[in-house]
């Protein structure tokens, strides 16, 4: 193994210590999905499956010792991915906010009673209601 | 291609100054392929999120059947796969040729073994009616929610063993490209490009695990 080389580009320790740390956080998600921490479980699993991710890019796939712009571009795309889904459940959960019909807005509903008034009204009554 | 053809032509395009530089071009050309791809898996995430706001106790029941052990064991295939690609890609770039061919090897064996594990799954899903289809039924849950998790599920999972297909069609040309003498300590390029791609696949079955296989195990 060339000196410089591993220095560059990091050694196998690290990989090493990579693939064990996603293994590791493997297991947690797992086990955090069993215990119930209410509506905190999904933002764990997320979370988790967020720092894998980061892991993944940073040291498998070179980013941490990659050129500013190539980070530039990577950040950017992420940003865009958080505009898209962010705005978008965000207008999902407020859709029905200030409305005089709150109480009867699909969004408060459990699927059960939403089922219920899916079949007995169309799309466009449903949210005129 | 023989010895000769390597000699006359150079790796090396004329419009770079050096191979980092051509490095550095490449790799932030792949980067902008893959960035099309989160943005394109990221629509589908996105449908799954809205749907699960909408059916959230549909989701969980859907979940429910999804088999733990599968999913884990795949996760761990998947990312031992990433392991090997890393370490391929490290080989390579140090020039040792035949440690590379392993790895690259192992990439691709332990790909073939995920995509068995998915057709497991995928052959119980279709043997108990869990196709969206015309003949699709769901024991223990009742409504419209349950048929759309199966969509979102075969439609995220379709979408990302498709890439993995691709992938390995790729890893076989690469791998032979490898043994060939293709690639050297100076110009790996391919090979450091497909790792992008295989880590890549890997990141979406980071996501894909959770939220397809891990909703609602508490309740």
């Amino acid at each position: 193994m060339s000196h410089d080389s591993s220095a560059h580009h990091g050694g196998i320790g690290i990989y090493l210590i990579i693939f064990s740390a996603l293994l590791v956080l493997t297991a947690v998600t797992v086990f955090a999905a069993f215990v119930d921490f209410g509506s905190f479980n999904t933002v764990i699993a997320m979370t988790i499956a967020i720092i894998k991710a980061v892991l993944v890019m940073l040291f498998f796939m070179h980013l941490k010792e990659s050129p500013g712009i190539t980070k530039l571009f990577v950040a950017g795309a992420f940003v865009c991915l958080a505009v898209m889904i962010g705005m978008t459940m965000n207008d999902f959960a407020t859709r029905t906010w200030g409305s005089k019909v709150e109480a009867d807005s699909w969004i408060k509903r459990t699927p059960h009673q939403y089922i219920e008034t899916t079949q007995s009204k169309t799309p466009s009554q449903k949210y005129h209601a | 291609m023989s010895g000769h053809d390597l000699k006359t032509a150079s790796p090396l395009q004329h419009h770079f100054a050096n191979f980092k530089q051509q490095y550095e071009a490449v790799s932030l050309a792949m980067w902008s392929f893959l960035i099309t791809e989160i943005l394109f898996f990221g629509g589908v995430f996105l449908a799954y999120a809205i749907y699960r706001e909408m059916y959230t106790q549909a989701f969980a029941a859907g979940s429910h059947h999804l088999s733990i052990f599968l999913g884990c064991l795949n996760t761990a295939v998947l990312i031992s796969s990433s392991f090997t690609m890393v370490l391929a890609v490290h080989s390579a770039r140090i020039g040792k040729k035949n440690l590379t061919s392993l790895y690259l090897f192992l990439t691709l064996l332990l790909g073939c073994v995920f995509l068995g594990v998915k057709a497991i799954e995928y052959h119980d899903k279709f043997i108990n009616h869990l196709v969206p289809n015309d003949t699709f039924h769901f024991h223990g849950f009742e409504g419209p929610g349950i048929r759309i998790f199966y969509s979102l599920y075969f439609t995220l999972t379709g979408l990302h063993a498709l890439h993995m297909v691709i992938g390995a069609v790729i890893l076989v040309i690469i791998l032979i490209q490898n043994m060939r003498g293709h690639y050297t300590s100076e110009y790996n390029n391919p090979i450091d490009m497909f790792g992008l791609y295989w880590h890549f696949v890997d990141i979406v079955w980071i996501f894909l695990f959770p939220l397809l296989y891990l909703i609602g195990r508490h309740a």
